[in-house]
């Protein structure tokens, strides 16, 4: 960078500049735990943000830490050398009692070594508007045939029962993940890790559920954006949207009122059991850092409840310490029910496999959205299967 | 007589179908984040553009973005349009051995696709230590409408008269007065339209402003405006269409100002 | 070899070139080239080195299999699996309906509204109307447009308030529809740009040349068909010119509307390149695409300007 820096701030670099205050809130608790606070710089733009990281990995202007995805995601730079080693920060999480959560801390490993401390812990839940659910008299449903009848109530009142977006972006992995894994939460994992195919017979009933919604009329049209959501939601003219809980923030700021909103995990569907999509962003430290060991500093003292306690009521999200929970009340109500349902944990569809594979079936996915019959579906399944077979090879080359 | 109402007709509707989509941004500009339905409306409500407005320039760096944006797009254009003419100039006017040959490697900076080029700019910038300064980024975008503003002014020299610069040459003026005091005036109405055209491309891009630079004072109006509508945007379409809107303001303006330039009275019609 | 306009400008463009003098003088011909270096000198050295350099090195990547973390020299194998990939049909034929549609529609409708707003009365009003959209920015274009075409948006609420419901589409959707529309979107942003140029090249005709064709009695079309538009052609060089070498290179409108969906139906070369080396890392590949893409922008220009490069001052028409 042009400029020296002070010398008690590490530069920390991610893709949200909305994000900056929060950052330096845990910067603020971040000094008497590690000497140092945090200078967030930010590029608004995913696909830029990612070249960067790459492209200054190379040369000498690397920020100290880096945001990142979890997952196979983090594997790939990993592998390239991009990030360094921070097992000794969940080792420390671990000792201190901060994150025992092993599942988590595998979603962060490669070749037995973490290289990223978790920055938040999401999940992924149904949104509901409040006041829809009162004109429908309906309540939070806690079985699938309780949900299709809330679909069904929504849709007879001329309610858009479900808004689900993904005709041009990522989001069309949102339903797909939440069926595979709600059917079969064994069979979503051995699918991500490339040991079972896409035309399987759970992916076909998962599909076919998903056919079914949409000739219910569940669904608003494939292009609906969620930046038009929260009006809708003050309005009740949505009903519901399954998202994650780290949008929580978003929605509370563009005119939906903490007491319209509520979330609940979905019920899985007939067969299935409970099961919940969690996400989780990455803090890394880069493996050319101008200070490294501050930002190993850094990275060690992060999942302090301190920090987190700062940092999550910023976010209003979830964290990766249990004991940290914002004071939100939708998201009070999903950790609550976390707590009571104790459901198994999957990583999003996003990050559970190698990201080209992952890039060209979110496609396939966008493209049933937008045509969501079930000779669609067989095809789009042979597709994903015929372009996991090519780059599951790829990848382990 | 009905040829002259039926033009008349003609060139309302066009006016009317085009105003059509600025006056949707307009409208849902002016209208307050809390009165925004979910769906594009087609009337005004209250006036809310003013708090709009302010809710940009406080979540995005927007202030210091126009300033920067101002200055590269201000700079950049006048040099690019200048160091074009001069080349169009060479060219076309002065006895240069191979002109075909200088069109095309000047002309072939058009025809690049841009993102061709990110990735070994920006590591040459990380080298040279242009990374993320407002040198860079000048040098950049000159670099980058210079193409443009050559092939405009150079196809307009080669419409004005040989016998112009074969008598200046014949009086024994030399190169550089003959540019300044013949040529460049001659021009004069290419070279505004190349300058705006110029202006506001820079003014408009996003791709290198994103990409080479990242701190307040470098970072162009259209990456700060691009921080209100990115995914994790935490406000609503008014407020960025609000932000779009003021950042838009100078380059019509600046339209409007030049206007009279490319029309003069020219009857072409009965 | 003509170093200089031959210096009768009657002969110069039939009869012979009139006997030269007697060798050139060294130091007048050093110092012509020191004038014409100083000026051609500060364009080459920029495009050179920030546009031409990039670009190489972007080319000899192409020969690479790169995907950030090893690179295997792999000579043409990426061409051959360009070629060889459906999908390129597909981003070639998008590639070439973007170029057809934007000749067609902001080319005519600029040259149109240039010739028309001349004679009537609100000619200033329809002009600004037409150029504002050139000046507004790409985010509020892209959000605009998303407002319009959306299936939920202004357009198709406007069909079905008008009663025509049974028109409503989604827009952005399906490919072709979805392609037509967005060319429909750039010609209402482009015409503005075209309707300038256009505007400064009806001033390079002189006015004596229309007031001689008038008296001769041409009129309306006659005159502009026979007169202005041949006088014209320079700036339209410039406009079709730059019209096939923008369109070929289409991004911006198809990224932030629709990414190339669905699926990749509607992808250009541009997208398909941008794809490749952004979002699946493939950088090899994707220097080939842009290559491939390059190639083909300068073989169409090539085509189109080839005969209106070798002219010189004067020789315009």
């Amino acid at each position: 960078m042009s400029r020296p820096a002070p010398t008690d701030v590490v530069s920390v670099f991610n893709d949200n500049p909305t994000w900056t205050p929060g950052f330096q809130a845990a910067g603020r608790r971040l000094r008497p735990l590690s000497g140092f606070r945090l200078a967030p710089r930010a590029v608004p733009n995913v696909s830029n943000y990612q070249q960067i990281v790459r492209m200054s990995a190379r040369t000498d202007s690397t920020t100290d830490l880096i945001k990142w995805w979890n997952g196979y995601r983090l594997r790939d730079i990993a592998r390239s050398g991009i990030v360094a080693d921070v097992t000794d920060a969940w080792d420390e999480a671990a000792r201190r009692g901060w994150s025992d959560d092993t599942a988590l801390r595998a979603t962060f490993t490669h070749e037995g070594r973490q290289y990223g401390v978790p920055l938040y812990k999401s999940y992924f839940v149904v949104f509901y508007s409040r006041p829809a659910f009162e004109r429908l008299g309906v309540d939070v449903p806690t079985t699938w045939q309780q949900f299709l009848d809330v679909v069904d109530a929504s849709h007879a009142k001329g309610i858009t029962p479900i808004s689900a977006g993904g005709a041009t972006s990522w989001e069309s992995l949102i339903w797909f993940q939440q069926l595979v894994n709600g059917l079969d939460h064994r069979f979503y994992q051995d699918l991500t890790a490339g040991r079972a195919s896409y035309t399987d017979d759970v992916c076909r009933r998962a599909m076919a559920l998903w056919s079914d919604l949409y000739r219910r009329g569940a669904f608003s049209a494939p292009d609906a954006s969620t930046t038009d959501l929260p009006a809708r939601f003050a309005r009740g003219t949505t009903a519901m949207c399954l998202y994650g809980t780290w949008n929580t923030g978003a929605f509370l700021d563009n005119g939906v009122k903490a007491a319209d909103l509520g979330a609940f995990l979905l019920p899985p569907p007939p067969g299935g059991a409970r099961s919940v999509i969690v996400e989780s962003g990455v803090l890394a430290v880069s493996a050319h850092a101008h200070k490294l060991d501050a930002a190993h500093a850094v990275a060690r003292a992060w999942l302090d409840p301190s920090v987190q306690t700062a940092w999550t009521g910023f976010l209003r999200d979830t964290s990766a310490d249990p004991g940290v929970v914002p004071d939100v009340g939708t998201v009070r109500q999903v950790a609550a029910q976390v707590r009571r349902d104790r459901p198994t944990q999957a990583i999003r569809y996003w990050e559970a496999s190698p990201p080209v594979l992952i890039e060209g079936n979110v496609q396939d996915l966008s493209a049933f959205m937008i045509d969501p019959t079930s000779s669609q579906a067989t095809k789009t399944l042979s597709n994903m299967q015929h372009r996991a077979d090519k780059e599951w090879k790829m990848w382990t080359s | 007589m009905t040829g002259r109402t039926a033009r008349g007709v003609l060139v309302a509707l066009i006016s009317v179908l085009w105003l059509v989509p600025t006056w949707l941004v307009v409208v849902n500009a002016f209208t307050p984040a809390e009165q925004y339905t979910g769906s594009p409306r087609w009337w005004f409500t209250s006036p809310g553009l003013f708090s709009n407005i302010r809710a940009a320039f406080d979540s995005a760096e927007v202030g210091q973005g126009l300033l920067n944006t101002l200055i590269y797009a201000a700079v950049g254009g006048v040099v690019a349009v200048l160091i074009a003419t001069l080349a169009a100039f060479a060219v076309t006017v002065m006895p240069v051995r191979r002109p075909g040959l200088w069109f095309w490697f000047i002309f072939v900076g058009t025809v690049l696709p841009l993102q061709t080029f990110l990735s070994p700019l920006f590591t040459g910038y990380a080298t040279t230590g242009l990374y993320d300064t407002q040198y860079g980024m000048v040098l950049i975008y000159v670099a980058l409408t210079i193409p443009f503003a050559f092939f405009v002014n150079r196809n307009f020299m080669i419409t004005v008269p040989k016998e112009i610069s074969e008598s200046a040459q014949l009086d024994g003026v030399n190169w550089l007065s003959m540019f300044l005091r013949i040529h460049l005036p001659l021009a004069r109405n290419a070279l505004l339209a190349a300058f705006i055209f110029q202006f506001t491309w820079i003014w408009n891009d996003l791709l290198f402003g994103i990409t080479l630079s990242l701190s307040p004072n470098v970072r162009p109006v259209t990456a700060t405006l691009a921080d209100l509508s990115g995914n994790y945007g935490t406000v609503g379409p008014p407020v960025v269409l609000a932000g779009a809107l003021v950042a838009s303001v100078p380059t019509v303006v600046l339209f409007f100002v030049f206007q009279r330039f490319f029309v003069n009275n020219l009857r072409l019609t009965a | 070899m003509d170093v200089l306009t031959p210096a009768d400008p009657a002969a110069s463009r039939t009869g012979p070139r009139p006997p030269r003098p007697p060798g050139p003088d060294p130091r007048s011909e050093r110092r012509r080239a020191a004038w014409v270096g100083a000026f051609l000198t500060p364009a080459l050295a920029l495009i050179l080195l920030l546009l031409l350099v990039p670009f190489l090195v972007t080319a000899w990547r192409s020969l690479f299999d790169d995907n950030g973390v090893t690179a295997r020299f792999v000579g043409l194998s990426n061409y051959v699996a360009l070629f060889t990939d459906p999908d390129f049909g597909r981003s070639l034929l998008n590639t070439v309906l973007w170029v057809v549609g934007t000749l067609v529609l902001p080319v005519l409708l600029g040259l149109l509204l240039a010739v028309l707003t001349h004679s009537v009365r609100w000619g200033a009003v329809a002009r600004t109307a037409v150029v504002i959209p050139y000046a507004l920015s790409g985010s509020a274009t892209a959000l605009l447009w998303t407002f319009l075409l959306r299936t939920d948006g202004a357009v198709n609420q406007t069909l079905s308030a008008v009663g025509l419901g049974g028109w409503q589409q989604e827009w952005l959707l399906h490919w072709p529809m979805n392609t037509l529309v967005m060319i429909v979107a750039t010609t209402w942003q482009a015409t503005g740009a075209s309707l300038i140029l256009f505007l400064v090249g009806l001033q390079t005709i002189p006015s004596e040349t229309i007031e001689a064709a008038r008296l001769d009695g041409a009129r309306g079309l006659q005159l502009f068909l026979r007169i202005i538009l041949p006088q014209l052609r320079p700036m339209t060089v410039v406009v079709v010119g730059m019209s096939i070498v923008n369109s070929l290179k289409t991004f911006d409108i198809v990224w932030l509307l629709t990414q190339g969906g669905p699926g990749t139906a509607s992808e250009t070369l541009a997208l398909t390149m941008y794809r490749q080396t952004f979002t699946l890392n493939r950088y090899g590949y994707g220097a080939a695409v842009s290559v491939v893409l390059t190639v083909v922008v300068i073989a169409a220009s090539w085509l189109y300007l080839r005969r209106q490069v070798r002219q010189r001052t004067g020789e315009a028409v």
